[in-house]
């Protein structure tokens, strides 16, 4: 019992001062490909978005983003040209990053997860859900200075829908600036 | 513990490899076409649509979630001297039997007085989105797997309005394997 104590408190300390020489914010942009899985009437298409960084820990950032995702016309099916354009998804929530500290430079392998609000729509066909939807996947971060990160990383976005869900791959690229570096 | 911090994005690799593979296999957004013709009799068309011979459906009957879309295509053959107003409804699927002469009360519009010149007319898909009514009935319908399609025609002047290349388009979403 004392030795967890002792280990906690040393934990403690460790990561008040390991958090101390980190920036707490940070800010940035990415874009990339998004995939839809198993959506006969979407093809590829693109994805961007605006997210932030919060310092919880040193190896835990809270990441608020915003996306928006405008699917590809679907490819013929059966010989009918479908005519109608992709479906776009805009999505808001708060992902967690885990192994990807600001301003440390370097290779940085990180998880990262989280949850938001997914809005399905498509304007042709009068489709129009949005719920509370969920991703997970994993990335490679570059901290090229104390002040810039920059990321790639792969993203499965589940979508869920009046029953079931539309999902897709992300494939992103982004680079985050990182306030507060002295 | 540094070690296990960097053993997490193999785990994370794992979970998302796991994740997808899982949702893949359970549900998806799938396009049906089914093909019909109709002959006019009379300036009154009818013919049964029977979603259940199709492949796809039969592979998802049993966990379609919703119906995310339905639309129509068709090309119409027009020898009418002056344009002619075209209208199509749905209704439940009245089974075998002697097809009906005539449009039923419990049917719902969904293409309402299309206007039709002389010529040879294409309704594409794309299109018939912007003017099918009553989608909550169609969809409704669909996902029963049969329902009944009529069509009329008024305006004719006793020349031939012939409808051919027909397709219903449905996309569906469904779960499981």
């Amino acid at each position: 019992m004392k030795t967890l104590l002792t280990a906690a408190i040393a934990a403690v300390l460790l990561v008040g001062t390991v958090s101390a020489q980190l920036p707490k914010f940070g800010a940035g942009a990415f874009g990339g490909v998004s995939i839809p899985v198993v959506q006969d009437d979407q093809t590829n298409g693109t994805v961007f978005g605006a997210r932030g960084r919060v310092g919880l820990l040193p190896i835990l950032q809270i990441e608020p983003y915003f996306a928006s995702t405008q699917w590809g016309a679907p490819d013929p099916v059966d010989g009918v040209n479908l005519g109608i354009d992709g479906s776009t998804v805009t999505a808001f929530g708060l992902d967690a990053t885990i192994g990807f500290p600001p301003a440390k430079l370097g290779l940085k392998p990180f998880l990262t997860g989280g949850i938001g609000s997914f809005k399905v729509k498509n304007d042709d066909t009068g489709y129009d859900e949005s719920k509370l939807g969920f991703n997970a996947g994993l990335g490679l971060g570059i901290g090229v200075s104390p002040f810039l990160d920059i990321d790639v990383r792969g993203v499965a976005m589940i979508a869920p829908q009046e029953s079931g869900s539309k999902k897709a791959i992300n494939l992103m690229a982004g680079v985050t600036y990182n306030f507060g570096i002295k | 513990m540094l070690k296990k911090i960097q053993m997490l994005p193999l785990g994370g690799l794992i979970v998302s490899a796991l994740l997808v593979a899982g949702c893949l296999i359970v549900s998806g957004t799938f396009v049906i076409v089914k093909d019909f013709d109709m002959t006019a009799e009379a300036g009154f068309y009818f013919y049964q649509v029977d979603l259940t011979t199709e492949p796809d459906w039969d592979d998802h009957k049993d966990d379609i979630d919703f119906i995310d879309a339905v639309g129509v295509e068709f090309t119409i053959v027009s020898t009418e001297t002056s344009d002619v107003a075209f209208s199509v409804y749905v209704d439940d699927y009245s089974g075998a039997g002697a097809n009906p002469t005539s449009i039923l009360p419990t049917a719902d519009v969904i293409i309402d007085s299309l206007t039709v010149s002389p010529g040879t007319t294409r309704i594409t898909y794309g299109e018939s989105l912007t003017f099918l009514r009553n989608i909550p009935r169609l969809k409704s319908l669909v996902r029963s797997g049969k329902f009944d399609y009529y069509a009329g025609s008024t305006g004719n002047d006793g020349e031939t309005f012939v409808i051919t290349e027909g397709k219903v388009v449905v996309t569906l979403s469904a779960s499981g394997s």
